[in-house]
């Protein structure tokens, strides 16, 4: 019987070669498609059998079609996708940020900053002319709209890091969906069919749907015998034997503004603290953007108040008939050097002058200000209230909202000078800039309606530029409060930062897309469709159908010769 | 551009697309980049494209901005001086016609028509140098000091000019530590003001005085004391930080309340022998202070020591402020009776008594000054030793005396006082001793008394003189209201009469006093009067007029004096002026060598740029050329 047994050898060889056509059309159907893996079939000598003496061949089998994938390039490449887009991310953000600075061109904070710089020696060379004076002001509100309109661009910034992270929490949890169903489908696919042979088109789904997560939050899988995988992400499941997480998020508010952190939402585990571009977007909102909050709160609290400090103990051309501190304090009968108040309180005093506005004539007070911490006696803005007001024709209140309020009496107005203490630029008193940080920075309202209230002057006349001319170099000082550096100096440390982060980040993005791109290529190398390799297959497999079929054939005849017998 | 490696083995056609997409990505990129560079002709456009050189760039930048800020202060400055040159040279002009002026005016030879001509020329003059004083250039009165919004000279009625400036300085930045004056006041310029400085009225040292008064102003340095305080077996030692000390008050505190609760303490005083120094006594045993290395509080304060049983302090020379109490002053003995008494100050035409009775501090006392409305100010002096009273009328006479009290001298201000020497009566013309120097005294009863005041030198020594010469009858003496001498007799009756001579003329004292109740009162001879051009012109037209040839010598030698420091001050104006040139010029040697900079870190470079530009097209183009053909090799083809 074995030209029966040649019949069926040849018969099922064409059905294998057949399949094999079909798994190279379906690789060169794919050719195109991104993440197919290309197949392959599987082909093995189907079991001999003894026939008297003799161990006959019984043709080819086709075992399995499996997917050409190498699962340890599979991994690093998972590694390398949440690295490299963190690094995109924060890259991202930097740039964002470097972008909102405006360097190297005359709309940056450093051109403000010159320009506050050059009305106010403006003002230095001829301090007779009211227009210059009111340029200070001007040009000290652009300072401030720029700074105010810096920060809030930056809290904008940060503000919309929620949506990004929304989204990608959104995706993330959609994939985690699909991962799961695909689990099932695969186990369900892969039992049912040859045992073998693997669901080609659900594991590339799942290949991709893995691929794409790993970008978003670091992960590790494990592919269970079964077909299943499970996943991880840094220490805690996301995907285990049936069981899964999803990402959720928390607002918070951190530096003024809400942000949203991203936890899993069954153990409340935060994410891993490096990989993945969520990740990369919180530190690049916190550390990049939130430290450039920081610094920038930093500076401008430095420049009120070391601008303060100078203007508080000046006078303009025109005294004050009533004047009400801009800062609030919660506690009058604390001791003034425990307050909450912008700018430093020491042990000193300052001196009040009330002068007759008819006969010119001024009256010197010193006020004292005891905060030696010896007794009991230390100043409290009651204390300081009281001694205000036992000077002749000046009263001071404090108002319900806790704040000091000088009136002068009437025909008669107030000035300060010599403040070694630092309570008037603390309180708010006779300054320029109000406020504490770039949150909430302003141009006192009193000088703003009334630039002869602008300190130029130690008393001596409107020419008098002696005050004004030590505004001039505010800029320049070094302020223990920004490390000894100048507040420009400290700009322009802060901008460096941000570029060099950012070219820094740049680099490592770089490096980082690089390095996953050969392994892309590498994988691609790997698991690709050539046309030509399925050309030559298809070559092969077509000779060897036509050489089988011409097996079917000579059996035919060789049958047609028995049966003419 | 960089791609990953091809590892051996197959070649998918996914792979070469991928590639292949890679590759025209990054050309396009880098054209791009090319591209942007050539329009913004820029190196970069964001600063972490090149972080180093955009500090720099930024750097540069900012040294721009101020450079060019400086640039545009020193050409204010050029041209405030530059006017202010101006208004000053034709001042010097009218110095030079009122030499001439004066010298033709000297002699017996001119006629008295002729020096009414040449006195009218004279008040010519007066108004030319006026009119230049009060010169306005970008809304700044050119000589008003920091006083620049009103005109700061002005002729009152009696002739006389006032000066409403100040003498303060306008400073402008011309570099980053370079500070030059734009202005200069009238004072430098005209020499208007008239001056009393005060003696030094040592002020007593008290608690609320301040560590920056000591030493005569110069103040001292914040730092750290050691104290040892010891009795027998117990001992006591502690650092004591006086850094946020303001006041010796504030010493006295921080010391006493270091030892507060201890074995042994210690009392802080004002030395009550000295008025001037700090004492420490220790409860008991021995106090010893030093200072902490590095610091010299110890030493400033006077009080460093060793062991003792008690410190008494240095003299620490405290300034005067005006917040400094009359009762300190003179070692703490004040000023005397102030009730019913007060200052009477005299200038020009205006005089008024200044009561000080409600006067507590120095401010009070200045104050009261200023309220009297004499054109007379009064401030604190320069070394803050004592006062000083300013006239601001140019030509007139300031006189500071007393009204029945001891005030103006006890302030050290009395213009004519018993220690005041003859030679600087007069306005340092000093007092002609005539003939021996002596006065010729009609006594009331009817005899002459001879007073010889040869050898004589100061008032004191006159009175003296007098008295002695008197027989204990004639009484010379200051005059208790006002200033100048005066000489009582009891003699008799009939009129007391000083003979009319140099010697009584220059003192004051000539004339006489029919009253027997009354004495003869004389005038002040030291009155105070500035000697600047603008006096200058006002005496040399008055004496053109009266044709005082001996008042015409001794403006001569005032003219010339004035001539030659107005002709100073110009010169030095001329420096500043030079000064700013030659900052001018330096500014803009650095403005171009920061440009030059800039532009090498920041600017790009155009050949270059499109040197670069051609090869990448042309890269580019071999890359689309390469693919478009390699691609369409296909062994699917060839089935």
């Amino acid at each position: 019987m074995s030209l029966t047994a040649a019949l069926s050898t040849a018969s099922r060889a064409l059905e294998v070669f057949s399949t094999a056509v079909q798994v190279s059309s379906q690789n060169l159907a794919n050719a195109n498609t991104p993440g197919y893996i290309r197949e392959e079939l599987k082909l093995t000598t189907e079991n001999s059998f003894a026939r008297g003496d003799l161990i006959v061949g019984a043709g080819v089998k086709a075992t399995a079609v499996r997917q050409a994938i190498d699962q340890f390039l599979e991994t690093r490449i998972h590694s390398t996708n949440a690295e490299s887009q963190e690094a995109n991310a924060r890259e991202s953000i930097y740039s964002q940020l470097e972008g909102q600075l405006r360097e190297l061109g005359d709309q940056d904070l450093s051109s403000r900053f010159s320009s506050f710089l050059a009305a106010i020696n403006e003002v230095v060379n001829q301090p007779e002319q009211g227009p210059l004076r009111s340029n200070i002001i001007v040009a000290g509100e652009q300072l401030v709209a720029d700074i105010t309109r810096l920060r809030n661009r930056v809290d904008q910034l940060r503000a919309d890091q929620s949506s990004r992270i929304d989204n990608l929490v959104e995706e993330a949890n959609n994939l985690i969906d699909e991962i799961a169903t695909l689990n099932n489908q695969i186990t369900k696919q892969e039992s049912n069919g040859l045992q073998v042979s693997e669901a080609g088109g659900l594991r590339n789904r799942r290949y991709t749907a893995l691929n794409r997560l790993s970008e978003i939050i670091p992960v590790q899988y494990i592919e269970r015998p079964n077909g299943n995988v499970d996943v991880y992400s840094g220490s805690d499941y996301v995907l285990f034997s049936g069981h899964r997480q999803h990402l959720e998020t928390v607002t918070i508010e951190d530096r003024g503004v809400e942000v949203e952190i991203v936890q899993l939402d069954r153990t409340q585990y935060q994410l891993p603290q490096t990989g993945g571009e969520i990740r990369g977007v919180i530190d690049g909102r916190d550390e990049i953007l939130g430290g450039f909050v920081d610094d920038l709160d930093q500076l401008t609290g430095s420049l009120i108040s070391a601008f303060n400090r100078i203007h508080s103990s000046g006078e303009g051309l025109d005294g004050y008939s009533t004047v009400t501190a801009t800062n609030q304090v919660n506690d009058s009968n604390a001791v003034l050097s425990e307050l909450d108040l912008p700018g430093a309180i020491r042990h000193g005093s300052f001196e009040l002058k009330v002068t007759n506005r008819q006969t010119g004539i001024t009256q010197v007070e010193t006020i004292r200000i005891d905060l030696d911490g010896i007794g009991s006696n230390d100043t409290s803005l009651e204390d300081l209230r009281a001694a205000i007001s036992s000077a002749a024709n000046v009263t001071a209140t404090i108002t319900t909202t806790g704040e000091l309020k000088l009136d002068a009496g009437p025909g008669f107005e107030l000035r300060f000078a010599n403040d070694t203490s630092g309570v008037l630029a603390a309180l708010g008193i006779n300054t320029f800039f109000t406020g504490t940080d770039s949150s909430n920075i302003g141009i006192n309202s009193l000088v703003k309606g009334n630039h002869n209230l602008l300190a130029t002057g130690l008393g001596g006349g409107p020419s008098d530029n002696r005050n004004v001319l030590q505004l001039a170099t505010v800029l320049e000082q070094p302020l223990e409060s920004l490390g000894n550096s100048g507040i420009e100096d400290f700009y322009r440390t802060v901008v460096s930062g941000v570029a060099q982060g950012t070219s820094a980040e740049k680099a490592k993005a770089a490096g980082l897309n690089l390095f996953r791109q050969s392994l892309v290529s590498q994988r691609e190398q790997f698991s690709g469709v050539s046309l030509d390799e399925e050309a030559v297959r298809l070559i092969e497999f077509q000779q060897a159908y036509a050489a089988s079929a011409r097996i079917i054939r000579a059996v035919d005849e060789l049958f047609d010769v028995l049966v003419s017998l | 551009m960089s791609l990953g490696p091809i590892l051996p083995g197959r070649l998918p056609n996914s792979f070469a697309f991928s590639r292949l997409n890679q590759q025209i990505r990054s050309g396009q990129t880098e054209l791009q980049r090319i591209q942007d560079q050539l329009t913004t002709g820029q190196q970069y456009l964001v600063p972490s494209e090149n972080p180093s050189s955009a500090l720099n760039t930024i750097v540069l930048q900012t040294r721009l901005e101020r450079q060019q800020q400086f640039k545009a202060n020193v050409q204010t400055d050029r041209s405030l001086l530059g006017a202010t040159e101006n208004a000053l040279s034709s001042v010097s002009e009218v110095v030079n016609t009122a030499k001439s002026l004066l010298l033709r005016g000297v002699g017996e030879t001119v006629s008295d028509s002729e020096r009414e001509g040449l006195a009218t020329e004279v008040g010519g003059l007066i108004d030319q140098v006026l009119n230049s004083a009060n010169s306005k250039f970008r809304g700044r009165f050119l000589f008003a000091g920091t006083g620049t919004n009103s005109a700061p000279f002005e002729l009152t009625g009696s002739g006389n000019v006032r000066y409403t400036g100040n003498s303060q300085q306008i400073s402008s930045f011309i570099d980053a530590s370079q500070q030059i004056v734009n202005n200069l006041d009238g004072q430098s310029a005209f020499n208007v003001l008239t001056t009393v400085e005060g003696d030094d009225l040592n002020v007593a040292l008290t608690t609320e005085t301040r560590l920056s008064q000591l030493h005569g102003g110069a103040g001292l340095k914040p730092g750290s004391i050691d104290i040892v305080l010891q009795d027998g077996t117990t001992v006591v030692s502690r650092s004591v930080d006086l850094s946020l000390a303001e006041t010796v008050g504030d010493v006295k505190a921080f010391i006493e309340d270091a030892f507060a609760g201890q074995a042994l303490t210690v009392t802080v005083d004002i030395d009550p022998a000295s008025a001037f120094g700090l004492q420490l006594t220790p409860s008991s045993g021995t106090v010893a202070v030093s200072d902490v290395a590095g610091s010299r509080v110890a030493s400033n304060l006077g009080i460093s020591s060793a062991a003792v049983a008690q410190i008494a302090g240095q003299d620490l020379n405290p300034a005067i402020s005006i917040h400094s109490r009359l009762t300190d002053l003179n070692n703490g003995a004040g000023i005397g009776l102030t009730a019913g008494t007060g200052l009477l100050i005299r200038n020009g035409d205006k005089s008024a008594v200044i009561d000080v009775s409600s006067a507590v501090t120095v401010q009070d006392l200045f104050n009261q000054i200023r309220l009297a409305d004499l054109d007379v100010d009064a401030g604190v002096s320069a070394d803050g030793s004592g006062i000083t009273i300013v006239s601001r009328l140019a030509g007139a006479e300031l006189s500071i005396g007393e009204n029945n009290g001891g005030i103006a001298a006890a302030l050290g201000i009395r213009t004519l006082t018993a220690d005041t020497l003859l030679s600087d009566l007069n306005g340092g013309a000093g007092a002609q001793l005539q003939a021996g120097g002596t006065l010729e005294i009609t006594r009331r009863d009817g005899s002459l008394t001879s007073v010889d005041l040869s050898g004589v030198q100061t008032i004191q020594q006159v009175l003296d003189a007098i008295t002695a010469a008197g027989g204990g009858t004639l009484t010379a003496s200051l005059n208790p209201i006002g200033n100048g001498i005066s000489i009582s007799d009891t003699s008799g009756t009939v009129p007391l009469t000083i003979a009319e001579s140099g010697t009584s003329l220059a003192l004051g004292i000539a004339g006489t006093q029919v009253d027997p109740a009354a004495a003869l009162t004389g005038e002040d001879v030291n009155t105070r009067k500035s000697d600047g051009l603008i006096t200058v012109l006002t005496s040399l037209e008055q004496a053109l007029r009266l044709g005082d040839d001996a008042a015409l010598t001794k403006l001569s030698t005032q003219l010339d004096a004035e001539a030659d420091r107005f002709f100073q001050t110009l010169a030095e104006l001329g420096v500043r002026t030079r000064t700013l040139e030659n900052v001018e010029n330096r500014l803009l040697d650095n403005e171009v060598l920061i440009n030059e900079d800039l532009s090498q870190q920041f600017d790009a470079d155009l050949a270059e740029v499109l040197s670069r530009f051609v090869a990448q097209q042309q890269v580019l183009q071999a890359t689309y050329q390469v693919a478009g053909q390699g691609f369409q090799l296909n062994l699917l083809q060839f089935l």
